[in-house]
């Protein structure tokens, strides 16, 4: 039971991280279905560099983990910028870069988790990282998750530059007659969403697999946080009910079936329902909250 | 034209495409795909460089590897599957839309599949061909039912469809996971966690099973190639991706074409998906949360061929290269095994960022270094415009750099040192200002010098190309371009106006044809109906000939007849004669006996003679009436000739009808038009209507008096027979001498007094008989005359002033010749003439209008009958229903009486229960009178006897109630029954006055009836008439609702 909440809640930090990643990088008007692929990339470094830590099995190094997470959300976000590239300055298709980004982290991944560079173990990596709990439940990457999600809300709420970047997603054309550099914003934001994704990614690698084992892929959580962005309509409070309501979901898909055995097999069911009333709220709300810019390059020739 | 012209328009033409914009536009593309690839591959190589491999190598041993005869198989089955799925996203980009959704779409299908043949096939027959056509069927179908529906979210809530297709995708995933979970042992492997496997090679044909594969593939690239190239579906499609809003202005169905292509890509991908399934992955593991891998490969590969069917074949190729051989390859060297998804993601990346290297264009870069560095001059130029940028550049960043810059900000400064504090912070802010200033001073000089850098290159590159012996050479080409371009133009245009002139003939052509057409079929109908026209034509003329026919049959079986009786009576007058002589000759025998046996002899003759005569008389009697009718009355014939007029007013009836129907179906027509239209057509028709029955009623009235003749015929038939027989009676009487005269005469009397009695009978039969059929004629030529007198009646009204008029003129002359008196009596007598001539006319119209309403008023009566016959049938149902409804109520009323006697029995049985309770009680208390203070058994009694009172009394009750409510239904009943008592009583009376006043009349009408229409009696009769209809009409009505209202009650 206490195996269901840890599980539960350090979801809810993942995917947490991984809906910021797509709020922010939407809200500045970039399509972000690159999420998974920076997750991969940061948990691809937090569990290479663990592997680097701990060297020796005997005297693990849990603590290095911040610091193994952290690098591994900022060389997401320098991974990112291979996304911001075409979908700003070339002005290509946002979503086709971010297909391809989601590729090819997934190739880079799958070929370094394969290769045996790491670790000890050939398939995989093992950065023998475990998570950390305040008191016996609560994870402490939640606590920086709420953190983090607070400090956004406060950011958009009431601070200027949120304001603008809003507006960067919203009418781009408006922010850049008021003389603020589009371009620049959106590069930043979509760094910020690299960042919060390769966090993600850590806190993945440490907390939900077992052991700090990277195989190869974040089993779809990115796409899981995307979709809580779109069942959250752009919105973080919404997004917040959406995280909670999705990880409990989740948590209860895959580890329900440690609690009562006869539900181990349908507990699938479960697992089916957040994408399911994603398509459903994408349905209801037929207009949806999205930022009025949203998946158009910002190109100063077209005044509209 | 020549096939040497052919060959010259050929080659001009593919110079001139090389020339076009789309050409240019595809080969950017083309560059750029090719560009991205090496650039995978490069910095592949470079990875594998890091490694201490030689990449150059690891390529060759990769392509050595992958079409070696051990791994052709496996990449020619990828091959397969990465065209169809290639394909199956290309269709999607080229209508604008992105179908991530291809891997779910090939799980979906391939799942279904797997999970039908371990429940079905597995356990029967092995895969079939049969089954192997359901699951190719299974994996189209779902395939494009999942991208349907991703489509219509898209079209109709505008959800995007990549968003939309990942959700479906990992709803598909955790789907199908769960159902491999669950019901491992029944669809999945039986080991856990996966799909059933597929056993190997069961698409094998012609022992290779890669053959399938391919010719699909193959099958799916013509179809998509042809559906996109040739066909104006194709064109929408491509119209909708590259512009939806423009496509919409130009009439395309958008939505339409979204949700079709969705189809098309994901019944394509469901192709892929079953040859995935037969070849590289028999079976999918569910343990890990990835979607298989195949469907972002094809991503790549659409994105990589930029959806053209040829490089999707080229990409796909090298990609299965890549991905059989890659592994082999990378375990020969040590190298890590997933070499092949790394080189996808890369070259996928730089595909998806291909327009950086559709810029690229070496060969301009160094023609345009060699035209700067060959002169002095222009490099000297470039170089100083270079630095001078540069300048700009650095000062722009650093201002500090910038000498002028410096000594300004120095000079500043220094005034600041000098100045007190408090003054400075204006003078730091003038500081501020100014570095902002100058930085943006310096960075629109760069841009300055950066413009007029490339304007003077460009005008050094055009400059040089156009300049010496290569501008001459390129002017050629360009005017021989021009030139060129003109004539395949002039060309063009000319093969198109041939084009429109064959158009406009064969247009010609098929009008005349269809114009021959209709005039041939108008000529066949016409001559159907001429050949109907024709047959009725040659029906009836058999009928005339019949006619007659039966005519002279009539008349040659009279003359037989004659010849026959003449013959008899010769031969009996022979007879006669010969009898007589032998009588005569007998002298022995007496003469007495002689004269009785010739009297004997004789009226048995005269007797048959008579017969014969009468006989004889009847025929002629017939002839004599068919031939002053002038046609044979056949009763079969007149009948068979009143259905066919029957038969024409219904269809004359159905032919209006449907012309209304037509008319009100007419959508163009307003209503008022209809209306009118309608109106003429039933004036029309009336007009028919009439005509056809006034002629059916003078058929109905000639049969009747066909009828009647041939019963008066027999009537006086009877009559003459009768006649004979009495004389044969009489003259037997006579002849008798065995009795006395007195006896003779008293029976003869006897026998003419039966006799007369019956022939008076007949007599009075005959004359009812002739009257009938005088009045039938009557009406007949009444019918006649009023068609004829009603239309003649104008005419013949205007012919008599006229004639009267020319009389009176005439007179006027003569009498002006002779005296004035006598002129003006004749005048005068003329005038009374003329007045009595137009009271004739009066009388004979209303003659004429009596005698039809007369008609009338007999029709009339005809029809009371009838309805007095219909009352009577009413009465009689209605008669039977009281009946039906009585018997209830009198068994329900004698019910009540016995429950009354039950409910008195209650009541006393009630009443006893009370005194035996008071004995019991008192018994009680009288013997048990020590147990006073423990009296549980006196309450016990008490309860229960209070008990049963209690049951007793709800029992009694209960069942006044519902026999309460039985009576008042009773009542209800009665009610009813009551009124339609009285109804029938008033039935009674009106019938019986009805009756005796008809008598009356008919008594007195059997007198004056034809002869002298009488108006009174007429009145009367009709007054009678309406006031028995109305009385009895009221009385079924209120009879049906009474009867209505009594349904309803029960």
């Amino acid at each position: 039971m206490q195996d269901l909440f840890i599980y539960g809640l350090s979801l809810c930090a993942v995917l947490t991280f991984a809906s910021l990643s797509g709020l922010i990088s939407e809200r500045a008007g970039v399509i972000n279905i690159a999420i998974e692929g920076m997750m991969t990339i940061g948990a691809l470094t937090t569990s290479i560099l663990g592997t680097f830590f701990n060297k020796d099995i005997q005297n693990i190094q849990n603590e290095t983990q911040y610091l193994a997470i952290i690098v591994g959300g900022l060389i997401a976000g320098v991974f990112a910028l291979l996304h911001a590239y075409p979908s700003i300055t070339l002005k290509s298709k946002q979503v086709i870069s971010g297909t391809a980004l989601n590729i090819l982290a997934l190739g880079i991944a799958v070929f370094l988790a394969s290769s045996g560079f790491f670790g000890t173990n050939p398939t995989s990596i093992i950065s023998h990282y475990f998570p950390i709990n305040i008191g016996s439940v609560f994870p402490v990457w939640l606590l920086i998750a709420i953190i983090v999600t607070i400090g956004i809300a406060i950011f958009f709420k009431f601070s200027k530059f949120g304001l603008r970047y809003t507006m960067v997603g919203e009418n781009p054309y408006a922010v850049d007659a008021a003389g603020i550099n589009v371009n620049k914003y959106r590069y930043v934001a979509i760094f910020c969403s690299g960042i919060l994704a390769g966090l993600g990614g850590g806190v993945f690698i440490t907390t939900i697999i077992g052991n700090g084992n990277f195989n190869g892929s974040v089993m779809g959580y990115g796409f899981l946080g995307m979709a809580i962005m779109i069942f959250g309509q752009w919105r973080i409070h919404y997004i917040s009910i959406g995280i909670v309501l999705f990880s409990i979901l989740f948590a209860l898909g895959s580890r329900i079936g440690f609690v009562v055995e006869e539900l181990s097999h349908s507990a699938i069911i479960f697992k089916i329902v957040p994408f399911a009333l994603t398509l459903a709220t994408m349905v209801i709300f037929k207009k949806s909250n999205a930022p009025l810019a949203i998946g158009q390059p910002f190109d100063k020739t077209m005044n509209r | 034209m020549n096939i040497k012209q052919n060959i010259w328009l050929c080659y001009k033409r593919t110079n001139e495409f090389f020339v076009t914009h789309e050409f240019q536009e595809k080969g950017k593309v083309l560059k750029g795909s090719i560009l991205s690839i090496l650039a995978g591959v490069i910095i592949a190589g470079i990875v594998i460089g890091a490694q201490n491999v030689n990449p150059f190598e690891y390529f060759a041993n990769l392509f050595k590897v992958s079409l070696n005869p051990l791994y052709i198989n496996e990449t020619l089955q990828w091959f397969s599957v990465y065209t169809v799925a290639g394909l199956s996203l290309a269709i999607g980009f080229k209508t604008g839309l992105f179908n991530i959704g291809v891997s779910g779409q090939m799980l979906a299908g391939a799942s279904i599949s797997t999970i039908i043949y371990k429940a079905l096939i597995e356990p029967t027959s092995g895969i079939t061909g049969g089954w192997a056509t359901l699951m190719f069927i299974i994996c189209v179908i779902t395939g494009a039912l999942l991208a349907t529906f991703a489509g219509a979210l898209k079209a109709f809530f505008g959800i995007h469809e990549v968003v939309s297709t990942i959700m479906i995708n990992w709803i598909i995933w955790y789907i199908f996971k769960f159902i491999f979970f669950k019901w491992n042992n029944l669809y999945g492997d039986g080991i856990g966690g996966g799909s059933a496997n597929i056993p190997e090679n069961t698409l094998q044909i012609f022992g290779s099973n890669i053959a399938i594969p391919l010719m699909m593939a193959g099958i799916c690239v013509i179809i998509i190639a042809v559906l996109l190239a040739k066909t104006v579906f194709g064109f929408n499609l491509k119209a909708v991706g590259s512009s939806p809003s423009a496509s919409k202005y130009a009439g395309i169905n958008v939505r339409r074409q979204m949700i079709q292509s969705m189809a098309i890509s994901g019944a394509i991908a469901g192709v892929a998906s079953f040859i995935n399934m037969f070849t590289i992955a028999p079976n999918i593991s569910f343990t890990l949360d990835s979607l298989p891998m195949v469907g972002y490969d094809a991503i790549a590969i659409a994105l990589v061929a930029s959806n053209s069917a040829l490089g999707i074949i080229l990409v796909s190729c090298l990609w299965a290269i890549i991905q059989s051989g890659g592994t082999v390859t990378s375990s020969l060297y040590n190298m890590p095994i997933q070499m092949s998804s790394l080189i996808f993601g890369i070259i996928v990346y730089f595909a998806a960022i291909a327009i950086v290297f559709t810029k690229f264009a070496p060969l301009y870069w160094f023609k345009l270094k060699y035209f700067i560095k060959k002169s002095y001059l222009k490099n000297n130029h470039v170089n100083q415009l270079q630095t001078k940028i540069m300048k700009w550049k650095i000062s722009a960043h650093t201002p500090n750099m910038n000498p002028e810059f410096k000594t300004n900000y120095q000079a500043l400064k220094l005034e600041i040192s000098q100045v007190e504090s408090e003054q400075a912070k204006p003078l730091k802010q003038k500081i501020k200002e100014y570095k902002k200033d100058f930085k943006a001073d310096a960075l629109i000089k760069m841009q300055k010098y950066q413009n007029e850098l490339n304007s003077y290159k460009t005008n050094i590159y055009q400059e040089e190309i156009h300049q010496g012996l290569n501008g001459l050479k390129l002017k050629d080409k360009k005017t021989n371009q021009l030139i060129a371009r003109q004539a395949i133009k002039q060309i063009s245009h000319l093969k198109m106006q041939d084009q429109t002139a064959k158009d406009e003939l064969n247009q010609m052509c098929k009008s005349i044809i269809y114009r021959k057409y209709n005039e041939i079929q108008a000529a066949k109908k016409s001559f159907v109906k001429q050949k109907s026209n024709a047959k009725l034509w040659q029906k009836e003329e058999i009928k005339n000939i019949k006619l007659t026919n039966k005519k002279a049959k009539i008349k040659i079986e009279f003359k037989n007849y004659w010849k026959m009786y003449c013959d008899k009576l010769i031969s009996i007058f022979n007879c006669l004669t010969t009898k007589n002589k032998i009588s005569k000759c007998d002298s022995t025998i007496i003469k007495e006996l002689e004269k009785e046996e010739i009297i004997k002899v004789k009226y048995d003759y005269l007797v048959k003679f008579k017969q014969i005569k009468t006989f004889i008389k009847i025929k002629k009697m017939h002839l004599d009436f068919i031939m002053d009718n002038g046609q044979i009355i056949d009763l079969e014939n007149l009948q068979n000739e009143l259905k066919i007029k029957r038969n024409k007013l219904k269809l004359i009836k159905n032919e209006m009808l449907s012309k209304i129907k037509k008319i009100k179906l007419d959508s163009i027509i307003t209503e008022e038009q209809q209306k009118t239209a309608i109106t003429k057509l039933k004036n029309e028709y009336k007009n028919k209507i009439t005509a056809i029955r006034i002629d059916i009623k003078i058929d109905k009235i000639k049969i009747t008096t066909n009828r009647q003749f041939t019963i008066l015929i027999q009537q006086l038939a009877k009559l003459k027979i009768t006649k004979a027989e009495i004389g044969i009676k009489i003259k037997n009487i006579k002849n008798n001498q065995a009795l006395t005269k007195e006896q003779k005469h008293e029976e003869i009397v006897k026998l003419k007094h039966n006799y007369h009695v019956k022939i008076n009978t007949i007599k009075a039969m005959i004359k009812i008989k002739k009257i009938k059929i005088s009045t039938i004629k009557k009406l007949y030529f009444l019918h006649q005359k009023l068609a004829n007198k009603f239309k003649d009646k104008k005419s013949n009204n205007s012919n008599n002033q006229q004639l009267i008029a020319v009389k009176v003129k005439d007179k006027k002359i003569k009498n002006q010749k002779s005296n004035n008196q006598q002129y003006v009596a004749i005048k005068k007598q003329y005038e009374v003439k003329i007045a009595q001539a137009k009271q004739d006319y009066k009388q004979a119209i209303t003659s004429i209008q009596s005698e039809h309403e007369l008609i009338v008023s007999q029709h009339s009566y005809l029809q009371s009958e009838q309805l007095i016959a219909k009352a009577n049938d009413i009465w009689k149902k209605y008669q039977n229903q009281i009946k039906e409804v009585v018997k209830p109520i009198k068994s329900n009323v004698y019910d009540y009486f016995e429950d009354k006697k039950q409910i008195n029995q209650y009541s006393t049985n009630v009443i006893k229960l009370i005194n035996l309770a008071d004995k019991e009680i008192k018994q009680l208390y009288g013997e048990k009178i020590f147990y006073l203070f423990d009296n549980k058994e006196i309450i016990n009694a008490k309860k229960k006897i209070s008990l049963q009172m209690q049951q007793a009394v709800f029992n009694i009750v209960t069942k006044q109630i519902i026999e309460i409510e039985k009576i008042e239904l009773l009542i209800q009943d009665l009610y009813f029954v009551n009124i339609l008592i009285d109804l029938k009583m008033t039935l009674k009376e009106v019938k019986a006055d009805y009756v005796d006043q008809i008598k009356v009349q008919k008594i007195l009408a059997n007198h004056k009836w034809w002869t002298k229409p009488n108006n009174d009696l007429k009145d009367k009769l009709i007054t009678i008439e309406s006031n028995y209809i109305h009385r009895i009409q009221a009385a079924t009505k209120t009879l049906n609702e009474h009867h209505l209202s009594l349904q309803g009650e029960k």
